[in-house]
């Protein structure tokens, strides 16, 4: 069981990914946008941060490095959840420290894989 | 069309070579006649030479170059009014036609907007309501896998040092025959000893009297014991037709909890599928919201642009005066005019949370109800 973060501006996709995880017998924090997951991140020591890219003010690119600047959460994995699959953006993500990019729409069983990877 | 009728016209250059023509004969009658009557012609001819053009109206003088404004403006206006009717009635229509569709378009992404909201509502409601279904439908299968496959047994049997160890229903079973079996053996092993005791008993009697008691005491436990006897012949035959029962009933019981697990599973698989279509409410929000978003606001702001500076140009068209294009007009390049306060209006209206968009237009969601790619860093 682990300490997830989900950050998405959108209701709905928050709602799935906590339905999906809390199922799974994960505990799980959600944030609306950059602002409130720096807020999280700053509170509570999280294993694993889930989030999207396009959100109102701070995009998720731009979140990814300013989690990865902070000290306790150097190594903490952060996955992408977009809709967006250009290469180009997914290397911008990559270079911001993210570990792995996964597509929207996702399947419960395939997130729920790729946790147990990135969790080790 | 027919062929215009023309009529003779004249520049000013033209009627001065006539006047000269004109005067030529003077030259030669000035020494024929008086001094003062070819002195007062020539004045008159320079006179109506300076004076003509002047008093010529501008129609015929259809090759010459425009007069200037002050000259005769109000007939200048008035001809201009009348030729450019037809293009303010259009200028009108043109402008009412594109507020109307700014004013449509303001409309559309209003309802664009209460679509968003409201296909996130729904979809909310859905997702509450079809957790609550599935939570409550998981804890049914626990519990009844739970009450089904494994039962509570004796401890000194499950385990044999002591502790509450669990066992399945068949395993209670074929434990509780064994009790059974055992305690029958134990039943007869009794009635066996009783007979026995009694029979040594009746040896030893040497007493007339006394035989005759144990005699009939031996009798009476001898018939107890082979009753007894046929008891727990009886009652080991009902509990392996009761176990036999049990068993086949268990067997069924674990068929049944292989069918709820099939189930289980196959209702799993759908609220995967379940989970990857509700996200389409999210991939369908993005499309609307750059459809809202910077094409539709665009066009809101052009169209307002356009009917205002129409408007204008059509009052400036019906009061006669009409503005010099500048180099900007004829560069064209585009920029309505008041575009700063017409963007502003849109980006309110876009409200204040409004994402930003990195890249492309999000993907469909494939039918088969599938996610899409994954790829680790």
């Amino acid at each position: 069981m682990a300490f997830i973060l989900i950050v998405d501006d959108s209701n709905t996709m928050r709602q799935m990914v906590q339905f999906t995880l809390s199922d799974a017998g994960h505990e799980v924090v959600e944030a609306r946008d950059a602002a409130e997951a720096m807020e999280q991140v700053q509170l509570n020591k999280f294993d694993l941060v889930i989030s999207d890219v396009n959100m109102p003010g701070m995009n998720g690119i731009d979140l990814v490095k300013e989690i990865r600047a902070l000290p306790e959460y150097k190594f903490t994995p952060v996955l992408v959840l977009t809709t967006e699959s250009e290469q180009e953006i997914k290397q911008r993500g990559r270079a911001a420290g993210a570990a792995g990019w996964i597509v929207k729409p996702f399947n419960p069983e395939v997130l729920l894989s790729v946790l147990g990877k990135v969790l080790g | 069309m027919g062929n215009p009728i023309k009529t003779p016209s004249f520049n000013r250059q033209q009627i001065l070579v006539f006047a000269v023509v004109a005067l030529l004969p003077w030259l030669w009658a000035v020494f024929l006649i008086p001094a003062w009557i070819s002195g007062a012609a020539l004045t008159a001819s320079i006179i109506a030479i300076v004076v003509a053009p002047r008093l010529m109206p501008s129609a015929s003088v259809g090759s010459n170059p425009p007069s200037a404004p002050d000259n005769r403006p109000g007939e200048d206006q008035r001809a201009i009014r009348r030729a450019s009717r037809p293009l303010r009635l259009l200028l009108a229509r043109w402008a009412g036609i594109t507020q109307n569709s700014s004013s449509d378009l303001g409309e559309t992404q209003g309802a664009l907007l209460e679509v968003i909201e409201e296909s996130e509502t729904a979809v909310l409601s859905i997702s509450k309501s079809f957790r609550s279904i599935t939570s409550r439908s998981t804890q049914q299968i626990e519990y009844a896998m739970g009450l089904l496959q494994t039962t509570r047994g004796p401890g000194d049997v499950g385990s044999g040092d002591g502790d509450q160890g669990e066992m399945s229903l068949r395993e209670y079973i074929r434990a509780y025959e064994v009790l059974l079996n055992l305690t029958i053996d134990r039943l007869r092993d009794f009635a066996k000893d009783c007979l026995q005791v009694l029979d040594k008993t009746a040896q030893a009697g040497t007493d007339e009297n006394d035989e005759n008691k144990v005699t009939q005491l031996r009798d009476r436990l001898r018939k107890l014991a082979e009753e007894n006897h046929a008891d727990a012949e009886q009652v080991r035959s009902d509990a392996v037709h009761l176990s036999g029962g049990m068993v086949l009933k268990n067997q069924r019981v674990t068929d049944v909890l292989k069918h709820i697990n099939t189930t289980a599973q196959e209702i799993r698989r759908d609220v995967n599928h379940l989970i990857v279509a509700m996200q389409f409410q999210d991939i369908t929000q993005q499309k609307l919201e750059r459809l809202r978003g910077p094409l539709l606001s665009e066009i809101i702001k052009s169209l307002s642009s356009i009917s205002d500076e129409t408007r204008v140009l059509s009052k400036q068209l019906k009061m006669g005066v009409l503005p010099l294009p500048t180099a900007k007009d004829q560069g064209g390049d585009g920029a309505p005019v008041g575009r700063d306060d017409s963007s502003e209006t849109a980006d309110e209206a876009e409200g204040p949370r409004r994402r930003t968009y990195l890249g492309s237009k999000p993907k469909p969601i494939s039918g088969d109800g599938e996610g899409n790619s994954v790829e680790l860093f």
